[in-house]
């Protein structure tokens, strides 16, 4: 129990030393995506041309993104429950398969 | 093979879903999952600076907040497991972390879909990121320890766990001190409609998380009870 829990005490005073760290700079306002971007990269003086990749990169399709997300919920909820229902089935089938062999074994003795 | 008293037997060898109340929440979760996709779609309206990919933030949310309750469970039966020592503490422990895992993943797989609009990349090293990424993967290791750890095993899944809850906390937390690319806390800013969805899926997600829960720790009864079969054909000389 105690070594256990020794490097979740160390993680936490860690993580306060960290923070207080982070406290004595100034963090940058990057609340927003729009306001993170801009603190990354130096603004440009206009309008800045973009070709080839950098302009397919553009063309994301968030109805894509958005349907892969949706997709990936249901689909890792149902199999989720299928797993599970599998394996209680094996399970039950192991259960009962051993509860005749003992008791085969039981009214044999 | 009559020491089991017949309602404890009928329990472990009850079938996935059986049970009506257990039935009756499974079909209700199914039709409010169906709910909640057509109030995102179309009760929902699209967010001015983000556009239609803001729409993951609507399961996204819940998830991330199912992962956590995962965790808690984890914590209680890890820490009442090395306190007391009983499978039964285990099982809610491993539960948990099993949940847990589930929903970090859909964390995980939602985030960069979103980050990739919103960021132009599906991944960046943010502290909220990085941190999820460490939660969840110290939770899957958790899970790895119990296959391959020995004896110990049990003992080391329950700290790990103790460790992942810790490690919840500074995820939850780090948007508030770090102030990195991920968004902070917006809920409390929703407009009334987005509320209506966000709340409604939330509601959804936490009745999902209990039906589960339900089911997994029937799982861990069955396990229990075919280790103690299988103790007790090796006692009697029957094990093959």
């Amino acid at each position: 129990m105690k070594t256990s829990l020794a490097i979740p005490t160390l993680f936490a005073l860690a993580l306060a030393v960290a923070s207080a760290e982070n406290a004595r700079a100034q963090p940058a306002d990057t609340s927003t995506p729009a306001a993170a971007a801009t603190t990354k990269k130096p603004i440009p003086p206009g309008f800045e041309p973009i070709a080839g990749k950098e302009a397919q990169a553009e063309s994301v399709s968030a109805p894509l993104l958005v349907v892969l997300a949706y997709g990936a919920f249901f689909l890792l909820t149902f199999g989720y429950v299928v797993h599970l229902a599998r394996r209680q089935k094996a399970l039950s089938d192991e259960v009962a398969a051993l509860r005749q062999k003992l008791g085969k074994g039981g009214s044999g003795a | 093979m009559s020491q089991a008293s017949p309602q404890v037997r009928s329990d472990e060898e009850r079938p996935l879903g059986s049970g009506p109340v257990l039935s009756t929440f499974a079909v209700l979760v199914g039709l409010m999952f169906v709910a909640a996709a057509y109030m995102v779609f179309f009760h929902a309206p699209t967010e001015k600076v983000m556009g239609f990919v803001q729409k993951i933030f609507y399961f996204h949310v819940p998830s991330a907040w199912n992962m956590f309750l995962g965790v808690g469970v984890a914590a209680v039966g890890s820490v009442m497991y090395l306190v007391k020592r009983t499978d039964k503490w285990d099982r809610i422990g491993d539960a948990g972390v099993e949940l847990a895992v589930l929903f970090g993943a859909m964390v995980l797989i939602s985030g960069p879909l979103w980050g990739r609009k919103a960021w132009g990349a599906f991944w960046v090293w943010d502290v909220r990121l990085t941190s999820s990424l460490v939660l969840v993967l110290t939770l899957v290791a958790c899970k790895m320890v119990r296959g391959y750890a020995g004896a110990e095993a049990k003992k080391i899944a329950a700290g790990l766990a103790v460790f992942a809850v810790i490690n919840s906390a500074f995820v939850y937390y780090s948007v508030d001190i770090w102030r990195g690319t991920h968004p902070p806390k917006l809920v409390a800013t929703l407009a009334p409609a987005m509320k209506q969805t966000f709340w409604f899926s939330t509601l959804t997600f936490l009745i999902a998380f209990f039906v589960l829960l339900t089911l997994r720790l029937r799982t861990g009864r069955l396990q229990s009870a075919l280790d103690r079969l299988h103790l007790r054909l090796t006692e009697s000389g029957l094990d093959d």
